[in-house]
């Protein structure tokens, strides 16, 4: 009776006027706190920021700055780490976009599957694991040499380079298909109508397809490369291949130059932001491309011997480059020595503490992401642009300082107060919370402010807010983009060699560290099972992220139900 | 000779279509019905673009259903969509042709375009760029042209100016010439056979 009364009184007009009131109540009043929970970590991570910048700069100024910066040494660092990251962009954007265009040529449903399957694989394997498997191919043992190919034995700058071109040519490669998908189908009508040629289809459709992608690429994956750490850290093989980071490293773990590692820390920052500054956003989504329909999209080209023989090539090389050192792992494989790792007390000690640090980190770092979105989209609605700037900064201030830099900067900071080599874990965890973040965002965003405008109204209305909110409508929504970011964090911090080489110890070993130790000694049957184990486990993890949230996909269902029942009232 | 023989389409949720078409070199084609019925998917078949349910194209004895759209000996004029915004006129007009002949000037002279030789092809209006369209179509000296509504952005002067320089071209050419139009085309053009579908 209750409902009728109701249903009976409420006009349309009162409808709106409900809506009315209630978004300004529910912004004014209701969702303070979820604005200001984003400001709060918004304030803390700009805090924490400035003050590890401004001990730097403390630090590198206590003496002669200026020498260090101009000394031939530090130009000697920077010429190598350029000379790297612009052969390593190089080789990778051609790879790449040589890739795509046999990619899309072929267009065979099965070919893109495996091709984008595979570098999906390369984008998420952690950089100790891959630096492994390419010393199993390209290695003086390795693969290649065994293969009778004794020729062909990679080391030093080349070795960083193919394990850059490794992470970065899959990335190209997704962007460029991405690309030359999303052209109108009447171009390439156009072009099999007039049977125009490979070169004529390349400077009429692919390069201007192109051209606006490589400046963004090219400066992401020289900025990528630039800062490359534990590539160069594993591959570099000796001082002739260096980067500011791995100076910086250097400085601290090994002579204990505070001076030398706040000064390079400076100027790792100075050049971090300049190439940020002038290179342009890119615009990327992880997720594959539509898969290609074969009805709509004939290409002329396709039939030519030469092309034939170049897509070969391409997949040939693309296979050499990012499949072998997976495989190869495999192929490299002593069973026999391989499995005394796990009657290893170190191995079991390493794997708690990843399992531990990977676990916290990638909920922290969701937490946080979709805290800070939330924040984000009720200061949106508030036109608030200064905090929603704000909080954009505290996030990208980040990206500016690779995550070496900002250990040594927080163990500058607070070496006085704290024994960073008894308590290092909460300092990784930090670093990989902070530096996953941006990226987090980045998926997390579109998802999830679409979500929340969709459920905004209704939410309000049925009064489900909050946690409550969150479990039953939001989350199985964005699901899919839920265990990507869980995914990719766990797998972030599960693979993460940078923090950890400043202050892991026996005592305190994560899985990537222990794999670096065994590495180096030369361990090579234990440090191939224990590759196979961590892509092993990153992958096992992802898939349990997905059951988990499968669950909570379930709760659609009822959170349908609601809905239903709230729009035939 | 093009022969079309029990060429059957369909698209899901819609009518079938059987069409059958004899048409000899010289010759001008009408085809005409009622929207959606199927013109420009018949053309599509014909330039290799789709594939019908069953039935056959051939041409001078040649099953053209089996060859690809880039081999075929037709040269077709799309509703839209036939030139890349990014190109010039000129650029857009010598892809797949070697030489910028005297002819191509004369046409463009003839259409009143010569002037936008070097402009992008997204600064035209419609009406331009049906025409160059049109042109570019013919330029192709292929011996099937397929000209899907060429005159729908055209003014009455241009349409008869089209419309001679189509009948120019398929006397000339020995061309078979196939039309889908909704206007009058048969004020300006002397059509040898008229084909209604549906």
């Amino acid at each position: 009776m209750a409902y009728r009364k109701h249903k009976i009184k409420g006009t349309e007009k009162q409808g709106a006027e409900f809506f009315n009131i209630t978004q300004s109540l529910v912004l004014l009043k209701h969702f303070k706190l979820s604005r200001l929970y984003g400001l709060f970590f918004g304030l803390i991570l700009s805090l924490l920021g400035c003050a590890i910048l401004a001990q730097l700069f403390r630090m590198a100024g206590n003496d002669d700055y200026f020498g260090i910066i101009f000394s031939s040494s530090t130009f000697y660092i920077i010429k190598s780490a350029g000379w790297q990251a612009f052969l390593s962009t190089f080789f990778s954007l051609i790879v790449g976009i040589m890739c795509a265009r046999a990619l899309h040529r072929r267009g065979n449903p099965w070919l893109v599957k495996i091709v984008l399957s595979t570098s999906f694989l390369a984008l998420v394997v952690p950089t100790t694991v891959a630096a492994l498997g390419i010393v199993a191919v390209w290695g003086r043992s390795g693969f290649m040499n065994s293969m009778g190919l004794t020729g062909i034995s990679l080391f030093g700058l080349w070795m960083v380079i193919l394990a850059h071109v490794f992470f970065n040519a899959p990335l190209v490669l997704r962007v460029a298909y991405s690309a030359l998908k999303s052209q109108p189908n009447y171009y390439w009508k156009i072009a099999s109508h007039n049977n125009l040629t490979e070169v004529e289809i390349f400077k009429v459709i692919e390069w201007p397809t192109f051209k606006s992608l490589l400046v963004p690429l090219a400066s992401l994956i020289f900025l990528l490369c630039f800062t490359s750490f534990s590539i160069v850290l594993m591959l570099g093989g000796g001082p002739n291949v260096t980067t500011l980071e791995v100076s910086i490293y250097h400085a601290v773990r090994f002579t204990f130059d505070m001076q030398l590692a706040a000064s390079l820390s400076i100027i790792q920052i100075l050049i971090c932001s300049v190439l940020i500054l002038v290179s342009k956003p890119l615009n990327f989504s992880l997720t594959s491309p539509a898969p290609n329909s074969r009805n709509t999209i004939i290409r002329n080209d396709i039939e030519n011997f030469f092309s034939r023989l170049t897509d070969f090539f391409c997949f040939l090389i693309f296979f050499m480059v990012i499949l072998l050192p997976l495989v190869a792992l495999f192929y490299r494989l002593d069973l026999s020595s391989g499995l005394n790792l796990f009657a290893q007390d170190r191995f079991w000690n390493a794997l708690y503490t990843s399992t531990k640090l990977a676990f916290f980190s990638s909920i922290f770092s969701t937490i946080i992401a979709i805290v800070l979105i939330h924040s984000r989209f009720r200061l949106t609605q508030l036109g608030s642009r200064f905090s929603i700037h704000f909080i954009d900064f505290s996030v990208s201030f980040y990206l500016l300082m690779p995550a070496i830099v900002f250990a040594t900067g927080c163990f500058i900071l607070l070496r006085n107060y704290i024994n960073f080599f008894e308590h290092a874990f909460w300092l990784v965890l930090s670093a990989n919370v902070l530096f996953s973040l941006p990226f987090i965002l980045r998926i997390l965003s579109p998802a999830l402010e679409k979500t929340l405008l969709q459920h905004e109204k209704l939410s309000l209305q049925l009064g489900i807010t909050g946690l409550r909110k969150f479990i039953i409508l939001t989350s199985p929504a964005i699901n899919r983009e839920l265990q990507l970011v869980l995914g990719i964090s766990f797998a972030f911090s599960l693979g993460d060699l940078s923090v950890i080489t400043l202050f892991g110890n026996k005592d305190f070993e994560t899985l990537p560290y222990y794999l670096y130790q065994l590495f180096s000694r030369y361990g090579a049957s234990e440090a191939d099972m224990l590759g196979i184990f961590i892509l092993g486990y990153i992958f096992i993890t992802y898939f349990i992220f997905g059951l988990i949230l499968m669950s909570f996909e379930r709760l659609q269902s009822f959170s349908q139900l609601v809905i239903n029942n709230a729009t035939n009232k | 000779m093009l022969l079309i023989n029990e060429l059957i389409f369909k698209w899901p949720n819609s009518i079938k279509m059987e069409v059958n078409l004899e048409a000899s070199a010289g010759k001008i084609v009408l085809i005409n019905g009622p929207s959606g019925i199927g013109k420009t998917t018949l053309f599509n078949i014909i330039s290799g673009f789709y594939e019908p349910a069953s039935g056959s194209v051939t041409f001078e004895g040649k099953n053209l259903l089996i060859i690809p759209p880039w081999k075929r000996p037709v040269s077709t004029m799309f509703q839209s969509d036939n030139l890349f915004p990014h190109l010039s006129v000129r650029q857009n007009l010598m892809l797949g042709v070697k030489n910028f002949s005297k002819d191509i000037e004369n046409k463009l002279k003839f259409l009143k375009l010569f002037s936008f030789i070097d402009r992008n092809s997204s600064e035209l209006s419609g009406g331009e760029l049906q025409r160059i369209a049109l042109i570019k179509t013919l330029l192709r000296e292929k011996p099937i042209i397929l000209l899907d509504e060429p005159f729908s952005a055209l003014d009455k002067d241009m349409v008869k100016k089209a419309c001679f320089i189509i009948q120019e071209h398929t006397k000339r050419m020995n061309t078979i010439t196939l039309i889908i139009s909704h206007q009058d085309a048969g004020a300006h053009l002397a059509i040898d056979q008229k084909i209604r579908l549906g």
